[in-house]
């Protein structure tokens, strides 16, 4: 398949910011993405009344957390979603090598979110904590858990995003993809903007 | 780079980088920890609703998901404040 | 497919969804006091005393959820005729969404007839090997889950695909159900916590879990069967 390395300009007439009446992407995506923030509502609020139930043992397990890699990983998220919104702009300009160059930062910046986790969370289990140690830490690891699967499928979302950019036009399809897989990336970012204050930065009085 | 900046997605950015050292500042130097954490929970809030008015680009669609998704960060953050305060009573 | 008679074959398997559901909701729930489970830390002389006491009743709701445990696979080659209609009925995703619906009865099948085994002679049987019997029932129901979930995805891409202006099955039913299949995966924690949210009562790995698969398996049957309906209008031409 021949690659098209220039930098076509999409005949889209709709100007990007008026208001529009379809969500971005597809759809179906944003029932996903309802649906999984939903769950997410359901973790903090279990969080917060493990919290009033048990104030002290909470405060004495958060202190034990390292809110600096907390801070690290929401700079890195909001960062590789930054470059995700960059992504999605050049795909709506049909422009191939921008969108390819912003979606390999948006991972490149993501990929180290991985990094910092890793390093957190094996310093816990280093230390003898895990999930099974108390309740702060059984919902410290099961809600970062789930929402690192939720960022390790971003990240292959990413992937097939730039494959796509690589080997196919940057049309009208390619757009929803890529809006789509930006929402949702969108989402695994907002989703630890709420986790990391709830979970690190909660000092009690 | 002067263009750069004027790019809504770009500022919205750097707010929500300068917010998130701001949460973070706040909570290990303030002395006046309630109030300072509620912030803290308060700016979350407002990092999230740019994310999904912003990036997500929620704030030129459908008023039924731009509705919902207001409401579902009302909801977090009354769940997390209303915990939060309830334990210190 | 030649037979338009083979239709209404389709729309008795598509039915067989339905009956399952009751049956299991009815004789496996309510009767086998799986709505929800035991809780893990009851001790083992109440549950134990549970088969002793309820003993007939747990056979009869086994029975009957042994015996309709099967409809599920039915079912489930009722969606995959539909499925075979928009990927063609050679696709792959058509065989792994009948192969997960039939694996899905193993442990239907296998986890009701620990607790069968639990009510036929309990009176002989130690309070921890009764206790055994119903955690290894639901470790089994619960750990299966994956098999269910390539069920999700399988149909969930298949009716993605679809390309009919009014598709057979809404786009958004297809994403709830391979969102259903994801969230499965936190069943994985199951056997780590005998309390709290993620313990086999708790409110993730009980309540949401098997609420949003109850939900899906019967807005997937009415549009099945509308599917079906419309199939077999455009059948006759």
């Amino acid at each position: 398949m021949r690659l098209d390395t220039g930098e076509g300009v999409l005949s889209l007439t709709v100007p990007v910011h008026a208001e529009q009446d379809r969500l971005p992407g597809d759809p179906g995506v944003w029932l996903f993405i309802t649906a999984d923030v939903f769950v997410f509502g359901l973790f903090f609020l279990l969080f917060s009344l493990g919290r009033v139930a048990h104030p002290a043992l909470y405060e004495r397990s958060r202190l034990v957390l390292n809110p600096t890699l907390g801070l690290a990983n929401t700079l890195i998220l909001l960062t590789s979603s930054w470059f995700m919104v960059r992504a999605v702009t050049a795909a709506r300009e049909g422009a191939r090598r921008r969108v390819m160059r912003n979606i390999a930062l948006a991972m490149a910046v993501g990929s180290v979110f991985a990094v910092t986790k890793i390093i957190e969370y094996s310093a816990k289990i280093h230390a003898g904590i895990t999930m099974l140690s108390n309740e702060f830490f059984t919902y410290y690891f099961v809600f970062t858990g789930i929402h690192f699967l939720h960022y390790i499928i971003g990240m292959v979302v990413l992937m097939i995003c730039f494959h796509k950019a690589k080997t196919q036009p940057i049309d009208g399809n390619y757009v929803v993809w890529i809006e789509s897989s930006g929402c949702y990336w969108h989402m695994v970012d907002l989703l630890w903007v709420v986790l990391f204050p709830m979970l690190y930065l909660l000092r009690a009085a | 780079m002067s263009a750069l900046l004027r790019l809504p997605a770009t500022r919205v950015w750097l707010v929500l980088i300068a917010a998130a050292v701001l949460s973070w500042t706040l909570s290990e130097n303030s002395t006046a920890v309630k109030v300072a954490a509620s912030a803290v929970v308060l700016i979350a809030a407002l990092k999230v609703r740019l994310i999904v008015m912003h990036f997500m680009e929620l704030r030129w669609r459908p008023r039924p998901w731009r509705i919902l998704f207001e409401l579902w960060i009302l909801g977090v953050m009354a769940i997390i404040l209303g915990g939060y305060w309830m334990t210190e009573l | 497919m030649g037979n338009i008679s083979e239709f209404k074959y389709w729309r008795f398997c598509a039915w067989n969804g339905p009956v399952f559901m009751f049956v299991f909701i009815a004789f496996w729930g309510l009767m086998g006091h799986n709505i929800p489970p035991w809780n893990p830390e009851t001790p083992a002389a109440v549950v134990a005393n549970w088969f002793r006491a309820d003993a007939n009743l747990i056979r009869t709701g086994m029975v009957m959820g042994m015996t309709f445990a099967v409809c599920y696979c039915v079912w489930g080659l009722a969606i995959g005729r539909v499925m075979g209609k928009i990927v063609g009925k050679d696709s792959l995703l058509v065989d792994l969404q009948v192969w997960g619906a039939g694996l899905t009865v193993v442990p239907l099948l296998v986890s009701t007839s620990f607790w069968l085994a639990g009510a036929y002679r309990p009176a002989a049987l130690p309070d921890e090997i009764l206790q055994l019997l119903f955690d290894w029932a639901w470790l089994l129901i619960d750990l299966a889950y994956s098999v269910t979930t390539v069920q999700l995805f399988a149909a969930g891409v298949a009716f993605l695909q679809d390309k009919r202006p009014v598709p057979l099955v809404p786009k958004w039913l297809a994403w709830y159900g391979i969102w259903v299949g994801f969230m499965f995966i936190a069943e994985c924690l199951m056997p780590f916590f005998k309390t709290g949210a993620f313990a086999r009562d708790g409110i993730l790995n009980f309540w949401i879990e098997f609420s949003i698969w109850f939900v899906w398996a019967p807005l997937l049957t009415v549009y099945i069967l509308k599917a079906i309906t419309r199939l077999e209008q455009e059948a006759r031409g």
